[in-house]
């Protein structure tokens, strides 16, 4: 009998296919989890596809007929920290599986939960005072909100899904009574370097972080909204302070207990052309009780511009925005331009653009206040305001970015699957799209990144951390690095360990 | 002013001065003996029609009526996250003791304030892992169980429901969806149906922690359909012994509602800006053993109309707020409203309650049209069909029955100003107007309750109660009387003491 060669091919592939099983389980209990999501992605050069699927009721998985090699075996599930086969810590990234034809292995993946930091607001009697917002900040300066929770009826609170590390507690601003409370860090303190710092770790949770809330003046904001085209249009506004966002839907609203500080509002509403909205942006300083108004006006598109690419080329780039106010930069979203234009809410912005080949972007220019002013690089975040009136946006690209090359060893061995991370020094940590690139090294220990903008970079390979940063990267000795232009270095690494 | 005018007017208010009595205290929590801070403080007067007077406690939890005139106050405290107290209750559901004062007099008092309860647990799958973000409800322990709250699960899977007075609860899971995996509904613990469940019993100052329960995993089935919004756009719930579930509605009217457990449900659709024809609504009801589809088409609200006559037919006029009306669906009945009397009025479509409030010159004796079930001296269930018209018609005794007696200790001596309160004995519980009424007794221990409809009566006098329920009012041996349409009954009743 004659078998037809894809068949045989096929034969040949099931013979030399490996099954992959495992168990996820909760690193505490030991409980196994059900759902939660397995990725196996193969290391390059090494040949195998990448697999995903669930773990079953008993929190089981199984791949069948994966390609002998070298794979990364990743684990997600709400609400633990993504975990990796064989990782040393939480944080750290995970080492490469080795699946060998004809073998079964199987492995356990441990799962971590957050960390959390709980207590009670109280008063000056020690009496828990219940309802009282309480958020977590990142102990940095500024302050970077990390979690928010309600003190529920006897005022004890827990905030949930923290990463480990050094935080700081806060009671927001509340009307109680008739009395106002100011926004208090804990202990008993408006001044963030007096606030006690809390440092929690994986799985760990901070308990009796007592916060007594200092009574305080506390102010309202009146804000009515008038929109023109068309005239009494159903109006959101959104009121956001560094504490948070907070949407209504009327016109005319009074925001109250109010402690003194920077405020601002954005109204939105149906136009009356479909699809377009009219909106406006207020930016407020409350240190009495204030009144404001806004009118609400369509909005008109704007044009972005990509100069310097190939008359073609512009089709292939990718932009990102996100809109920013005081509470924080909000989720990242692709813009889709119609002709080049796109008609987005009023208020500040970032935008950015994914690397073209061959290109870096090398300037950018926006309709106010733009990052142009303030900065030499401009492949990351870029900051400008949108308004009603439409207007221009560009993206300046220019040719021979450099690039980075190397072998990553340890002991003079090449190191297969190591992770090598890429920050670039020179671009302010809240402009990057990411806080470090991140490859890893093929079945021969090779390196590479490319379209990259001319500046300074450093540059660390290590299994240690999945995401190391700014100062991670200078405790491990990271290599600083200058690219230049049309350049493409390269810089073989040693392995970085912890011993 | 003369001389003497203003020395005598001087005298006169040091005289006042002088012999006014006065009331202060401490408000404390009752668990700690922590000072509780501005805390609401009332002293009411017993004499009718006497103003209350409303303080509040100082930073240190003092309080202070300086200068009452002589007479008999009720002392009661109310502060956020506790539960309101009167001076020299006994138990928490009994009255305040009242403090005379002669003029001159002083009283010292110590309130002390106890904190709601609260049932908390972990809500877990099958391996014994919390589920998060999953919704407990919580019920009182009646048939049906009416639903009174809900709290969300956190990272944990912990629930807690709080701000609980002391009474049985019971405890439910509501239908999650997670990825692929679906949870029933699941009463604690760990049963369907809820007179498998376990009753949680909830005391002030009390936490019953560790109610952890399995969500069992099972099938839901999605409800999901169109509606015509050709007058406006559209709001969409499914009512169900869990409470309301909000339908997401796309701008052609598609619908779907979130996975549901099967079941009966109520499908309420609103158009609350019907541009043409004003407001307009649908009503359905649903029964979910599969994915279910539905056309749902809001047509102008229905009407409703009341009228009322004597026993002889003769019509009668009623005045404004004679008639109570309230929304009834699966998760139990809303709030009685005063029903608008005269012309019909529109209403939502579905099921309400209509009752005539009771008074001491008539009671209802019958309701038309004569297929409606229940007791005219209750609430009446009604089903309003959308677009309907409906006259409901109270038949009315204007010669009410009347219970009266003599309140005696157990020394035979006759009780003043001793409440005594009646039970509607033959009428369903959940059909009861009123849970109970209460008269006090005059100088002489004597009561006198009109305004009865014929019925079988429990009656009870006893200072150790505010509001006794069913089983209190059994278990002090309550009297039964039966009371004819226009009669007059007499019961002597025997003050009781909880020892």
């Amino acid at each position: 009998m004659r078998i037809p060669l894809p068949s045989l091919l096929l034969l040949a592939g099931a013979l030399h296919a490996a099954t992959l099983r495992g168990t996820v389980v909760e690193n505490l209990t030991g409980h196994p989890l059900s759902r939660a999501g397995v990725l196996l992605e193969p290391i390059p050069g090494s040949g195998g596809k990448r697999m995903a699927g669930h773990t079953n009721r008993y929190g089981m998985f199984e791949f069948g007929g994966v390609t002998p090699g070298l794979y990364i075996l990743q684990a997600t599930r709400a609400p633990f920290v993504t975990a990796y086969y064989g990782q040393k810590r939480w944080n750290s990234a995970g080492t490469p599986l080795k699946v060998n034809e004809d073998e079964s292995p199987f492995v356990t993946i441990r799962m971590m939960r957050f960390a959390a930091i709980g207590g009670t607001v109280v008063d000056e009697n020690d009496v828990g005072q219940p309802g009282f917002p309480v958020a977590a900040y990142k102990n940095t300066r500024p302050l970077q909100l990390a979690a928010q929770a309600i003190a529920d009826e006897r005022g004890v609170y827990r905030i949930f899904g923290l990463l480990p590390g050094e935080y700081v507690v806060r009671s927001l601003g509340k009307e109680l009574e008739g009395t106002g409370f100011k926004p208090t860090f804990a202990h008993e303190t408006e001044v963030v370097d007096e606030a006690r710092q809390i440092g929690v770790d994986i799985e760990e949770e901070a308990r009796e972080v007592k916060l007594r809330a200092l009574p305080g003046q506390l102010f309202t904001l009146h804000v009515t909204a008038e929109t023109l085209q068309p005239d009494h249009a159903p109006v959101t506004m959104t009121f956001v302070s560094e504490l948070g966002r907070q949407v209504v839907q009327s016109s005319d609203h009074m925001f109250t207990g109010l402690p003194r500080g920077d405020y601002e509002v954005f109204g939105e509403a149906p136009s009356d052309i479909p699809g377009v909205k009219q909106g406006a942006y207020a930016y407020i300083t409350v240190g009495r009780n204030e009144s404001a108004q806004l009118v609400l006006r369509r909005m008109s598109p704007v044009r972005f511009e990509f100069a310097g690419l190939p008359a073609k080329t512009p089709d292939d780039v990718q932009l990102f925005g996100r809109r920013k106010d005081l509470a924080g930069a909000h989720e990242t979203q692709p813009i889709h331009l119609q002709n080049g234009l796109a008609t987005l809410p009023v208020g500040p912005w970032e935008f950015a653009v994914t690397p073209v080949d061959g290109y870096y972007v090398s300037g950018f220019s926006g309709l106010s206040f733009s990052t142009a002013l303030k900065t030499k690089r401009f492949d990351g975040w870029n900051e400008t305001a949108i308004n009603n009136w439409g207007g221009r946006i560009m993206f300046r690209f220019s040719s021979g970015p450099g690039a980075l090359h190397g072998r990553v060893t340890d002991n003079s061995d090449p190191v297969v699957g190591a992770p090598v991370f890429l920050e670039p020094v020179d671009l302010e940590p809240a402009r990057r799209i990411t806080d470090t690139y991140v490859t890893i090294t093929d079945t021969h220990g090779l390196y590479r990144f490319g379209s990259l903008a001319p500046g300074q970079y450093r540059v660390l390979s290590s299994f240690e951390y999945q995401m190391p940063d700014s100062k991670t990267m200078v405790e491990a000795r990271a290599k600083e690095l200058q690219i230049d232009a049309h350049s493409d270095l390269a810089q073989d690494l040693d392995l970085y360990v912890i011993r | 002013m003369s001389a003497h005018i203003k020395q005598t007017w001087i005298l006169t208010l040091a005289a006042g001065a002088l012999h006014a009595a006065s009331i202060h205290g401490t408000v404390v929590e009752n668990q700690t003996g922590y000072p509780i801070a501005r805390a609401i403080v009332t002293a009411q007067p017993a004499k009718a029609g006497a103003q209350a007077i409303v303080i509040r406690s100082n930073l240190s939890g003092i309080f202070d009526f300086p200068s009452l005139p002589a007479g008999t106050y009720r002392i009661s405290a109310a502060k956020a996250g506790f539960a309101p107290v009167q001076y020299g209750q006994k138990r928490w559901y009994s009255p305040g003791m009242p403090i005379a004062l002669a003029d001159g007099d002083a009283a010292d008092l110590t309130i002390r304030m106890p904190r709601f309860g609260g049932i908390s647990g972990t809500l877990l799958d099958e391996n014994e892992v919390g589920l998060q973000d999953a919704e407990v409800a919580v019920y009182a322990n009646t048939r049906p169980p009416r639903l009174l709250g809900r709290a969300v699960t956190d990272d944990r899977g912990i629930y807690r429901l709080g701000s609980m007075r002391p009474g049985t609860y019971l405890v439910r899971s509501i239908a999650k969806v997670y990825d692929d995996e679906t949870y029933l509904p699941t009463f604690y613990r760990d049963s369907p149906v809820p007179n498998e469940s376990h009753a949680i019993e909830v005391k002030f100052d009390e936490e019953v922690e560790h109610m952890d329960f399995h969500a069992s995993p099972g099938r839901l089935f999605t409800v999901s359909g169109e509606v015509n919004i050709a007058f406006g756009r559209a709001v969409l719930s499914l009512l169900s012994d869990m409470g309301a579930v909000p339908a997401t509605v796309d701008a052609n009217g598609r619908f779907t509602f979130p996975p549901v457990a099967p079941g009966q449900y109520e499908l309420l659709a609103a158009i609350p800006d019907d541009r043409a024809r004003g407001r307009s609504a649908d009503f359905q009801t649903l029964t979910v053993d599969r994915d279910v589809s539905v056309r749902v088409n809001p047509t102008p609200l229905p009407k409703l109309q009341f009228a009322f006559a004597d026993t002889a037919g003769q019509p009668l006029s009623m005045p404004e707020g004679s008639v109570l009306l309230r929304r009834k669906d699966p998760a139990g009945e809303g709030d009685a409203v005063a029903a608008a009397i005269g012309t019909g009025f529109p209403l939502m479509p579905g099921r309400w309650e209509v009752a005539v409030r009771p008074g001491a010159t008539y009671c209802a004796v019958g309701i038309e049209p004569k297929e409606l079930a229940g007791r005219a001296d209750g609430w009446t269930e009604i089903l309003l069909a959308p677009r309907s018209q409906t006259l409901i018609r109270f038949v009315l005794s204007l010669h009410p029955a009347i219970v009266g007696g003599t309140v005696t200790n157990a020394n035979g001596d006759p009780v003043a100003g001793v409440p005594v309160f009646v039970e509607p004995f033959d009428l369903d519980p959940r059909l009861r107007i009123e849970p109970l009424r209460s008269v006090t007794t005059d100088g002489k221990g004597r009561y006198e309750i009109s305004g009865l409809a014929a019925g079988v009566y429990r009656l009870m006098a006893s200072f150790d109660y505010e509001m006794p329920d069913a089983s209190q009012m059994a278990a002090a041996n309550a009297k039964k009387v039966q009371v004819d349409d226009g009669g007059r009954a007499t019961l002597d009743l025997q003050e009781f003491v909880i020892r």
